[in-house]
């Protein structure tokens, strides 16, 4: 695939997500989910979210979980001791945006060091869609994942 | 000046200041909120001040002793256990270890909020807590249809994020389903008035003895 070339439905991507934006739950100590500041864009993420396109590697998911990872991590992400992995289908992500007359799209960003960088692109830039923050952390989040090692 | 603010001005949206709200203004109406909020706001101005040319430790440190001295404060009107899970939950936001990029500090005046809540709504379930990305604090609560997220904005606004899928629909699967999403923002004294159409209460608040 090509620099900001859109990824295809049917993949996935993956997403740090720290300790602040985990929901918990208080009995079980399970991380449940994702809260909606998860997909709120800061000002120094120049209009997109950063993920990693799952599908760019080979093998079976819990590998190429592994491998997102590592490359999240090559490319300079820090990882505190309790991050997760916050994994997400892009139709589901598009369908939402649609839902909410908001064009989703998820761009490959390759980066000297991560080759399977993506662009999450068409949240709102103020972050004045709540309802569609909402509904994201709600329905987009289909697995989450520990990550693969202590850090 | 070197010190963090944590005057809710720098915090509360310009709109609401632009429509003429006084943020200093306690909103809580029982009158054990009230003494509670008035101290709070004292307590909150004596918070540690935030060196932010400080090493990281420090600030976290520094915050995480406000918010702990903040919650020993009220211990008159929270539960023993309430209390351990908030100091539990205040130390692993605030840890150093978990604290990475895009993490922020925990806004006083927001966590006073949040206990402000606790205290008006008494008999409430555990919550989630977390962080957003403009240091107010969150607590979302997890139901069977759904979710519901609190962020405690300073001056006891709340603005709260409801997501309830529709029964019927949640038995015909699908992902592609959507649910009701409700956004309440304003005084936290209204929130419950604000979404008792929902149905919710089992979510966040314990059975009634």
């Amino acid at each position: 695939m090509r620099k900001y070339e859109l990824l295809k439905e049917e993949h996935n991507i993956v997403r740090k997500c720290s300790r602040q934006k985990q929901v918990i739950d208080p009995e079980t100590r399970k991380v449940v989910g994702v809260t909606p500041d998860f997909f709120r864009l800061r000002t120094e993420d120049k209009g997109y979210l950063s993920a990693n396109w799952l599908e760019f590697n080979e093998g079976d998911r819990q590998q190429r979980i592994e491998k997102a990872f590592y490359m999240m991590k090559d490319g300079g992400l820090i990882f505190g001791a309790k991050d997760v992995l916050a994994l997400s289908h892009v139709e589901i992500i598009k369908y939402c945006g649609m839902i909410h007359s908001t064009k989703i799209n998820i761009k490959l960003r390759p980066t000297s060091r991560n080759k399977a960088h993506v662009g999450i692109y068409g949240l709102p830039k103020n972050n004045s869609n709540e309802d569609l923050l909402g509904l994201l952390a709600m329905k987009s989040i289909a697995e989450i994942a520990t990550i693969p090692i202590s850090v | 000046m070197l010190y963090a603010t944590s005057s809710p001005e720098d915090f509360v949206p310009s709109k609401w200041m632009a429509s003429g709200h006084d943020v200093s203004v306690s909103l809580s109406v029982k009158s054990e909120t009230k003494e509670v909020d008035a101290s709070l706001s004292s307590l909150a101005k004596k918070s540690f001040p935030i060196l932010k040319t400080a090493p990281l430790e420090e600030q976290l440190y520094s915050n995480k002793a406000s918010l702990i001295i903040l919650t020993s404060q009220l211990g008159m009107h929270l539960s023993d256990d309430l209390k351990r899970y908030f100091y539990n939950e205040i130390d692993e936001l605030l840890d150093i270890q978990n604290f990475t990029n895009g993490d922020s500090l925990i806004n006083v005046e927001s966590f006073c909020g949040f206990l402000n809540f606790f205290i008006y709504y008494h008999n409430l379930k555990k919550p989630s807590l977390g962080v957003n990305i403009e240091s107010f604090l969150t607590a979302t609560w997890v139901g069977n249809e759904g979710c519901l997220t609190i962020e405690f904005l300073p001056g006891n606004y709340v603005r709260s994020i409801l997501s309830k899928e529709l029964l019927e629909v949640k038995e015909f699967d699908n992902s592609k389903s959507s649910p009701i999403i409700n956004i309440y923002r304003g005084p936290l004294t209204w929130f419950e008035q604000a979404i008792t159409a929902f149905d919710i209460d089992k979510w966040y608040k314990n059975a009634k003895i």
